[in-house]
């Protein structure tokens, strides 16, 4: 018989006293850690367990099972579960974590402010974290013991092998240098433990309405939905229960619920964070006040980049198609492959309904800023152009004025604007055109590492004990060399990158600069080209898929079934993709060469429909016809999102197209990081005059390194709120100067009309 | 220094009312305005700017767009000989070259006065020109 075994059937589970629990369990550890032998530990063990009887003056000697014990507790018991108190020495931050940490607290405060979130509410939830602890002395060789023997782990003893196994698996902590088992203590006695994980992933949250009301239903991993099998409700009996066998974590924040549990914990969920509200409404304000330019002056805007209003001699650097392009380089890129994909995979197809609109009505977003760039740009006296929103805002509010206001907003949007071009406009590109590049490299090693986990799985089912082994290790040393491959591959990437931007932006050559941006069509065309080849080989199935993106849309299979939830993802994907309302593409198209502020206004509305509304729907039907949104294995054994879900989506379909989305990637990510170094360094001009941006492009340089070596974490989360943020000054500023542009439209319109402009084509 | 009158004097514009104004200090230390050597000093074009990126701007267009412009800002009679000049680079040490270049006895120029953050960042031309300068500088404050 089994030393745990026996100790299961001597232990008592049920004590009303902790201290005496404890010091039995102690006993019975340091018996179990002298003798790991089971044969010798018969008596040892019974004469433990008559002591630990004795000592609680208790005789609940059968715990036979779980079942029978749950029933057992009654309330107001609390059985603890044994633990191991780790004496591993903390592992020392490195410089990176410090700095994560850092900015983890100034997000957290920022996230406060800027991302507040109207409506929402506190859903308790409870959290498996199950863990269980195999025991041996400090100088002990051999087998380790299991520590709470009504665990619901099988094995009763792990040898190393075992635990090798285990950790090829993913389920054990390891402690420092990964190694198998930790230091630790019980009472006064150290050890060496294991620490299997059991279950560190389900999730129960409170249902509040419906059948289930009142209990607790297992989220599964996509798009925040609840389970539908009936074995994954929890009632609150069966929480406590669970949590006094150590199965849940424990919240340590206080309690809560009613009865107050330690297990039950609370998070935020839905509502709309401020300034997606402000985003979404200021966008729909425009298109109203401006009587729905976006549409009617669509037709307009086509025959303007045609260059039938080109004058060589009106001020400005570049024709309105260049301008339009310098733009589009800046937006287009990640955010359509990556975002999209995002969107769908967590908020479902209604979330791209929601970025459909958010293009329509930020084309006149698009239009009242742009406009705004020209009207208060200052053409330089060597004719280069200084315009954008930190212009605009800074003169415009001054003429209205509201100088001090405008000063204030200026100021913040080109702060903004700089730590943006740093995180979004730079790192999270270099980050995730790196990751491309490594599983494309990868592609051989993680399709190999996916057919040994089949086959792992498949020697466990016909217990081949010594094949798993064999191929366990294999996998073990397929996984180091992919990481270690992995951890070469992107410095280098990031150098390399770095010094491509770098001769751009500081060496001056101009050529690859120019090169990268003008290919950024080219690449663009492609991509929709092999969008467009995969759907017209579904063509039958398309009518169902727009009609599944309309029902979601209010009525959401997703994210608790609210549409608000829905309609939030959607638009924050979308802003993030077109920067309508965020003020960056302003900068750029106010370089445009005209005299008449409206034209270039009506070019940018285009941005929106060509980046959202063609792009993104392109990829939006991709994922939805290969399914890619809904895909389980995808989604969520494989952990694939963003980019490498689109690849693998397209790969189904093409399979040589990820490579070729690679190269896209790639190049998408270089012109948005040299694009986005324009809108940072106008912004730092304006701040700190012309003289002192090289401390700005060295910066920036050095960001392209950093962006590519780490995992973003929470300097992303900051960028992208930065990216966002940008809406805060600039849509207030243009709703304050909205009446003079659209004076000017109505002005340039009557014109047009009357057929008085110029035309030169 | 003598208060004699000079006989080549170089004044720094930056098309700033200041520097204009020190257009006017400057005429009161030669005869003639022949004497005296206007300089403006472009920024390295940045090579991201769109008018690079599409190849419609380059810096023989901008310096020819700023002499037009100084010419026009100095289109009054009085001004009538001064010597134009357009330099691109780092404003301070251009200044300084084009000065010794032209052997001047003075260099003429405003203090715009930032101070704090701005200050440290972007300095001042006119600090770094009295430091690199090999003749005098007469650096000229607002009045009250």
């Amino acid at each position: 018989m089994l030393l745990s075994e026996l100790t299961a059937r001597h232990l008592p589970m049920e004590c009303r006293c902790r201290r005496v629990t404890l010091a039995a369990l102690l006993l019975v550890v340091s018996v179990g850690c002298h003798e790991v032998s089971a044969q010798q530990a018969d008596s040892t063990t019974k004469d433990v367990s008559a002591k630990t009887e004795r000592a609680n003056g208790s005789d609940s000697g059968d715990t036979a099972s779980n079942k029978k014990e749950m029933k057992q507790s009654g309330p107001g018991d609390v059985s603890v579960p044994p633990t191991v108190e780790s004496l591993e020495p903390a592992a020392k931050p490195t410089l990176l974590q410090r700095v994560d940490h850092v900015f983890a607290q100034a997000v957290k405060g920022m996230e406060w402010a800027l991302f507040f979130r109207v409506g929402s509410r506190e859903r308790p939830y409870v959290q498996f974290k199950h863990e269980e602890y195999y025991v041996r002395d400090v100088d002990a060789e051999g087998s380790f013991v299991k520590l709470n023997p009504a665990g619901v782990f099988k094995a009763a003893q792990l040898t190393t092998k075992d635990a090798e196994a285990l950790k090829a698996r993913g389920k054990l902590v390891l402690g420092a240098g990964a190694k198998l088992f930790r230091l630790g203590q019980i009472g006064e006695r150290k050890v060496q433990y294991v620490t299997v994980i059991i279950d560190d992933q389900s999730k129960y949250v409170l249902v509040d309405e419906g059948e289930q009301a009142g209990k607790y239903v297992k989220l599964t991993g996509k798009r925040g939905l609840l389970s539908d099998k009936p074995a994954d409700v929890l009632s609150p009996e069966q929480v406590e229960q669970l949590g006094q066998k150590g199965r849940l974590a424990v919240n340590d924040t206080g309690s809560s619920g009613d009865p107050p549990s330690r297990y039950i914990q609370s998070e935020t969920v839905g509502g709309a964070p401020v300034v997606v509200l402000w985003l979404a409404l200021g966008s729909v304000f425009f298109t109203f006040y401006m009587r729905g330019v976006n549409f009617w002056g669509f037709r307009h805007a086509l025959q303007i980049v045609r260059g039938k209003y080109d004058n060589p001699n009106e001020p400005g650097e570049v024709t309105h198609f260049q301008a339009l392009s310098s733009a589009l380089s800046a937006t287009v890129g990640l955010g359509n492959i990556a975002g999209v994909t995002i969107a769908m995979t967590l908020g479902g197809p209604g979330a791209f309904f929601w970025m459909f609109a958010c293009g329509l009505f930020g084309m006149t977003s698009k239009f009242v800023e742009c406009t705004l760039g020209q009207m208060y740009r200052t053409v330089k006296p060597d004719g280069t152009v200084l315009g954008g929103p930190m212009q605009y805002l800074h003169v415009g509010l001054k003429e209205l004025g509201l100088g001090p206001l405008g000063l204030v907003l200026s100021i913040v949007f080109a702060v903004m604007c700089i730590l943006a071009s740093f995180g979004g406009g730079n790192m999270f590109q270099a980050n995730q055109s790196g990751q491309q590049i490594v599983a494309i490299i990868q592609k051989a090693d993680s399709e190999h590492l996916e057919q040994l986990n089949a086959d792992i799985k498949q020697a466990a089912e016909a217990q081949q004990h010594e094949r798993m082994a064999d191929l366990q290790k294999e996998k073990t040393t397929l996984q180091e060399e992919m990481k270690s491959q992995s951890a070469i591959v992107r410095p280098v990437f990031g150098v390399l990158l770095a010094i491509m931007v770098g001769v751009v932006i500081i060496g001056g050559i101009k050529r690859i600069g120019a090169a990268a941006s003008k290919i950024v069509p080219t690449m663009c065309l492609t991509y929709i080209a092999a969008c467009l080849w995969i759907i017209l080989s579904h063509v039958t199935e398309v009518p169902a898929m727009i009609g599944l993106i309309f029902s979601e849309a209010f009525t959401p299979q997703a994210m608790g079934g609210g549409f608000v939830g829905v309609l939030v993802m959607g638009v924050q994907r979308a802003a993030f993709s077109n920067e309508a309302g965020v003020g960056s593409a302003a900068i750029a198209h106010s370089a445009a060469r005209t005299d008449q502020p409206v034209r270039e206004g009506a070019v940018a509305l285009l941005g929106p429909f060509i980046d959202t509304i063609v792009v993104c729907s392109m990829t939006a039907l991709v994922i939805l016809i290969t399914g890619a949104w809904d895909n389980t294995e995808w989604v969520v054994n494989q952990g694939l999102k963003g980019t490498p879900l689109t690849s693998r989506a397209f790969g189904e379909q093409i399979s040589f197209f990820p490579y070729v989305l690679t190269v896209a990637v790639v190049l998408f990510a270089y012109s948005t990081i040299i694009s986005w170094s324009y809108y940072g360094e106008r912004c730092w001009e304006r701040l700190f005059g012309p003289r002192s941006t090289i401390v700005y492009k060295a910066i920036y340089v050095g960001c392209v390194v950093v962006g590519a070596i780490v995992n973003l974490g929470a300097v992303l989360d900051f960028s992208d709120m930065m990216i966002l943020s940008m809406a805060f000054p600039n849509i207030l500023g243009a709703i304050l100067l909205s009446g003079k542009v659209r004076a000017a439209l109505k002005t340039y319109w009557d014109s047009y009309r009357a057929g008085e402009f110029e035309t030169f084509k | 220094m003598s208060w004699l009158p000079k006989n080549c004097v170089v004044v720094p514009v930056d098309f700033s009312d200041q520097s204009i104004a020190a257009l006017d200090e400057a005429r009161q230390l030669v005869e003639s305005p022949s004497r005296m050597y206007v300089i403006h000093v472009l920024p390295v074009l940045s090579s991201v700017e769109p008018g690079v990126i599409w190849d419609t701007i380059d810096d023989g267009a901008r310096r020819d767009h700023v002499e037009t412009a100084l010419r026009e800002r100095l289109s009054d009679a009085k001004w009538e000989g001064v010597e134009l000049a357009v330099r691109i680079g780092d404003p301070a040490s251009e200044i300084v070259d084009f000065a010794s270049g032209v052997g001047a006895d003075i260099i003429v120029l405003p203090s715009h006065g930032r101070t704090g953050l701005t200050h440290l960042l972007i300095g001042s031309v006119a600090e770094r020109v009295i430091r690199l300068a090999k003749c005098p500088v007469l650096v000229l404050k607002e009045g009250p």
